[in-house]
């Protein structure tokens, strides 16, 4: 049995053959998750059933105040999106297409604490892949890790093994953001001392991994240490998404071709550009 | 795997044991869950003669199912831990409670290292210090465990 148990943690972390078997044994558990989150869900329902009339008046008005400020924000983003879409085609084609989305709700089931997972109600039957982007209403949560027919789970950016590619949103200064372990703060890795970030700078997803859709909001700077004698300041970055409260999450499939595309037009022009500074420095 | 008697009672303990495995804690909570499972199983193994190794693994891989570790981890520590028990099955039996929780704080600190070790072998080892304070938590709770169950398996006349 020890054996078993050995060869079978060295079959999977190496190899892939054990991939249908995970898949089918973890569609066998997900009753049990579905089971345990049934409760929970439930009681939310009833609490739902007993919220007075009064509140939902309330609410529904606040609501309608907020449809209208958003429509009206609407109408200024969609003529910024024509001129913004007639720039683009000056400038690359087919950054942006049309994005698949699907809504799932998250089960009320931990995992171990100290890997940063959610359990969702969709599974492949709705057509989920593991690496697919998983996004709230604020901002990228994580990505898709394991796959059943019914379930699956998401690896959230807190994850010490979650890393994604951003960009500054302010000058575009590239960086890696990695989970700590922490559900509070994310570190960016590898900026030099040197480098123009600052507290409260955006951190926008850079799509360079092409793994994550590009511009979608991962968080913002908390605080930068710089340590004399250590090249590269120690940044904390606050993530955009409610990583631990969203219970609604959002799936996105990202044209995975043009994904390509643009992410290796923009690695020409850093080429391009890098090669420029080169010539300069070299003439001057 | 078939119990003289009450075999169900046996699966449904095990059953809720992985529930309340999975079952949301408030984010302070997280840690201080001890681990069900582990403990449900070793009842079962000092209890009855007929609970053992493959009932383990069988448990240790739908864990592993749960919790979104790797196939086999949760699997190899309930095994040993298990293998462990049933050596030393006959004097744990006769031990007083508190002896036998200092035993079980024992036998889950094995547990938890096996997991840190295949956890760190495939390079997602736990960086939290509180991942230690299950341990404590499992010794704490094993007295009223062990009284709960064993009211139930007299109750149920479990493999009398």
């Amino acid at each position: 049995m020890v054996v078993i148990s050995i060869a079978l943690i060295a079959m999977e972390h190496r190899t892939a053959y054990l991939k249908p078997v995970r898949y089918a044994l973890s569609t066998a558990v997900a009753p049990i998750q579905y089971v345990v989150d049934w409760p929970i869900e439930l009681f939310d329902r009833v609490i739902d059933n007993f919220t007075r009339q009064q509140s939902l008046i309330k609410e529904n008005a606040s609501l309608k105040v907020q449809e209208l400020l958003l429509r009206a924000q609407l109408q200024k983003l969609i003529t910024l999106e024509k001129e913004n879409a007639q720039l683009r085609k000056l400038l690359n084609p087919t950054i942006h297409t049309d994005t698949k989305m699907l809504a799932a709700r998250v089960l009320a089931v931990d995992s171990e604490p100290y890997a940063h997972e959610l359990v969702i109600d969709q599974g492949s039957q709705s057509g989920l892949y593991v690496g697919q982007p998983v996004v709230d209403a604020n901002g990228i949560m994580g990505q898709i890790v394991g796959v059943g027919l019914l379930t699956s789970r998401v690896m959230l950016l807190t994850d010490p093994r979650s890393a994604i590619p951003v960009e500054v949103a302010r000058n575009g200064v590239r960086s890696l953001v990695v989970g700590t372990g922490s559900p509070d703060y994310l570190a960016m890795k590898y900026v030099p001392e040197t480098t123009n970030v600052k507290v409260g700078d955006r951190l926008v997803s850079s799509g360079l991994g092409q793994r994550f859709p590009i511009g979608y909001p991962v968080g913002s700077v908390a605080s930068i240490k710089r340590q004399p004698g250590d090249s590269f300041s120690t940044i904390l970055v606050k993530p955009s998404a409610s990583v631990n409260r969203s219970r609604l999450v959002l799936l996105l499939w990202y044209g995975q071709e043009n994904m390509r595309n643009a992410v290796e037009k923009q690695l020409h022009e850093i080429r391009q550009a890098s090669k420029q500074v080169k010539k300069q420095a070299v003439t001057s | 795997m078939s119990f003289a008697r009450g075999g169900w009672f046996v699966w449904l303990s095990l059953l809720v044991a992985c529930m309340l495995t999975v079952v949301e804690l408030p984010q302070w909570a997280v840690w201080l869950r001890p681990s069900w499972a582990l403990l449900v199983l070793l009842y079962w193994v000092l209890a009855l003669n007929r609970a053992g190794i493959m009932l383990a693994w069988v448990l240790g891989i739908v864990l592993d199912l749960l919790s979104g570790s790797l196939l086999g981890v949760h699997a190899l520590a309930l095994v040993i831990v298990v293998y462990i028990v049933l050596k030393l099955q006959k004097q744990l039996r006769v031990f007083p409670l508190v002896q036998q929780a200092f035993i079980v704080f024992i036998l889950s600190v094995i547990y938890q290292l096996i997991i840190y070790w295949a956890q760190s072998v495939v390079g997602n080892a736990p960086t939290e210090w509180l991942f230690w304070l299950a341990p404590f938590i499992n010794g704490l709770i094993w007295p009223w465990m062990f009284a709960l169950l064993r009211h139930c398996r007299r109750y149920f006349k479990v493999g009398v």
